[in-house]
């Protein structure tokens, strides 16, 4: 798989305090990556150091194989788009004078496609109103038609749905789908709106105090956020005879700690246990969602 | 660096403020030949329109303080470098760019202030007392001291992400430029004898005495070289027609532009923006 973007222990201090520390994340080609964290745990930095806004006190990344170290980087920020915080746009002009300019920017003369943008952000009907009287969820999908002048393969939407209504969500949720399926764009999207993240993103990177503690695709986090039973046990050895001669799906956590998956009966579950003389000093069912899933990688809590 | 000119160009165009310092331009031009051609019927002045050409300089200052920092301040307030970074372009050419788009406006406004003064002022006031080639001078110097004002105030609103400090900022150092300028002339035009009063058996006698506000000829040098280092005081000089070497003023403006755009261009490429 080809990788758009890489990391290598990228790190960003600001005097004392370390905004970034030793990020390595991998960013795989058509996938929708979902940056994960609290206020503060870095992702606006690592954005802005990808987008070339700062610099890293120390690490390396790539972008389509381009590294940061050895080039500015020029030819690989041209095939991407992006929107930090706020989208650029020139409030005083209207919508289609701020493609305008962007064309411009990026050396395109011809405008024909603009009407096309606009349509394709469902912003077609807003004629010479200025910017600075759309809504926050017309700003935004303005600021997403912007960062598609230039036909970008790899997008970045830093807290896109931030201050949005409900419908404002949508909108953006489905405009961000559409990008990735019909025009295979990859993108990495900053939140700390897990839901709204879980219904897009193929891939998930935990960022905490400047750190990934966890990448994982969106595949294994089903896994292991699906209802799961999770055994205490002092001879995990015989329970995962059990588990692989009856096809259970089942993952060894450490010495003690098995997790069953499946939407498994749990009295039955524990019957067939007992009649198997297999006894476990603990058992707990589990529902897990993305938000406990975070929180239990955080250590902010446990769900049971 | 031509997309960013056109691209900037563009939005100029489109900006409320680039409309309204052409208006500024035209109506000063206007309301300092009105005000001209009132005294000229009035009192019978004899107005020289090459006076009215370089009138304009001692307050252009401000005015370009006003636009850059409201231009370029939009630059930060709505994102535009961010954007710009983004894509690809190189600060070096973002802040040249800036640079360039700045002095040719604000040439701009001056010269469409010269256009109407001399469409309108010549057929009022008659031609040029001077020679074409000491006006060209005049005018040469004005407009090199244009680009120095307006290479210090890009430096400020590139150095500073905020749009309302740099206006604050840009708009307090231009006056405090002119407020420089003026005392280092009221100073260097101290008389060196002053007239003293004194009464001796009740009789006035008027005396010629040194003028304890006269400079030393140290301090002189001093002065003058604040003046026309100054911007302020180059253009209040090339105004009030008293430099005593025009020649200087274009050396001390081309080092005006070299020093702040290289510090400037240092500073921006390693600024974090946020």
């Amino acid at each position: 798989m080809e990788i758009v973007l890489e990391t290598k222990n990228l790190a960003k201090k600001y005097k004392n305090f370390k905004a970034l520390n030793n990020v390595n994340l991998h960013l795989e080609k058509g996938s929708i990556y979902g940056l994960i964290g609290r206020n503060g745990a870095g992702k606006t930095t690592l954005i802005r150091i990808i987008c070339g806004l700062q610099e890293p006190t120390s690490g390396s990344y790539t972008i389509y194989g381009e590294s940061n170290s050895i080039s500015d980087m020029t030819d690989a920020r041209k095939r991407m788009g992006a929107i930090i915080e706020t989208p650029s746009i020139v409030t005083e002009m209207s919508a289609k004078d701020n493609l305008i300019e962007q064309y411009k920017l990026i050396g395109m003369t011809n405008y024909g496609e603009i009407d096309d943008l606009l349509k394709f952000v469902g912003l077609e009907s807003t004629g010479k109103k200025k910017a600075k009287n759309f809504s926050l969820g017309m700003k935004q999908r303005l600021g997403i038609a912007i960062a598609l002048a230039n036909n970008p393969d790899f997008l970045i939407l830093d807290e896109p749905i931030n201050g949005l209504d409900p419908q404002g969500i949508i909108e953006i949720r489905e405009l961000i789908l559409k990008l990735n399926k019909e025009k295979r764009i990859t993108i990495l999207i900053s939140s700390h709106y897990l839901d709204e993240l879980s219904k897009i993103a193929t891939h998930y990177g935990f960022l905490d105090k400047g750190e990934i503690i966890k990448e994982i695709s969106n595949e294994e986090l089903m896994k292991k956020m699906e209802h799961k039973i999770e055994l205490k046990v002092d001879n995990p050895k015989e329970f995962v005879k059990y588990f692989e001669e009856k096809k259970i799906s089942y993952e060894v956590i450490d010495s003690k700690i098995i997790n069953v998956y499946g939407s498994l009966n749990l009295s039955k579950f524990i019957a067939d246990l007992s009649k198997r003389n297999l006894i476990a000093e603990e058992i707990h069912e589990i529902d897990e969602s993305l938000e406990s899933y975070y929180m239990n990688l955080i250590g902010g809590g446990k769900v049971d | 660096m031509i997309k960013l000119l056109d691209a900037g160009f563009t939005r100029l165009r489109k900006n409320k403020l680039f409309w309204i310092l052409s208006i500024f331009s035209i109506g000063l031009a206007l309301f300092m030949i009105y005000t001209q051609y009132s005294d000229m019927k009035k009192y019978e002045d004899i107005i020289e329109v090459e006076q009215l050409m370089i009138n304009y300089a001692t307050i252009v200052g401000i005015v370009i303080a006003i636009f850059t920092s409201l231009f370029l301040g939009v630059e930060y307030s709505d994102g535009i470098i961010k954007n710009k970074i983004s894509i690809g372009h190189k600060r070096t050419n973002i802040y040249l760019s800036n640079l360039i788009i700045v002095t040719i406006t604000s040439l701009f406004s001056y010269i469409l202030f010269l256009i109407i003064i001399v469409s309108i002022g010549i057929p009022l006031f008659g031609t040029v007392t001077i020679s074409i080639r000491e006006l060209l001078v005049l005018l040469g110097c004005i407009f090199v001291t244009i680009a120095a004002y307006s290479s210090i105030f890009t430096f400020l609103a590139s150095a500073i992400s905020n749009k309302t400090i740099t206006a604050i900022t840009t708009i307090i150092l231009a006056f405090s430029l002119m407020m420089i300028a003026v005392t280092c002339l009221s100073k260097l035009e101290a008389p060196e004898y002053i007239q003293e009063a004194t009464m001796i058996n009740g009789e006035t006698k008027i005396e010629q005495v040194l003028n304890p506000k006269y400079l030393s000829e140290s301090k002189r040098k001093v002065y003058q070289s604040l003046l026309d280092i100054n911007p302020a005081g180059q253009m209040f000089q090339i105004a009030g027609r008293v430099a005593y070497d025009l020649k200087i003023f274009p050396l001390y403006s081309l080092g005006i532009i070299i020093v702040f755009t290289t510090t400037g261009l240092i500073i921006f490429k390693k600024k974090e923006l946020k």
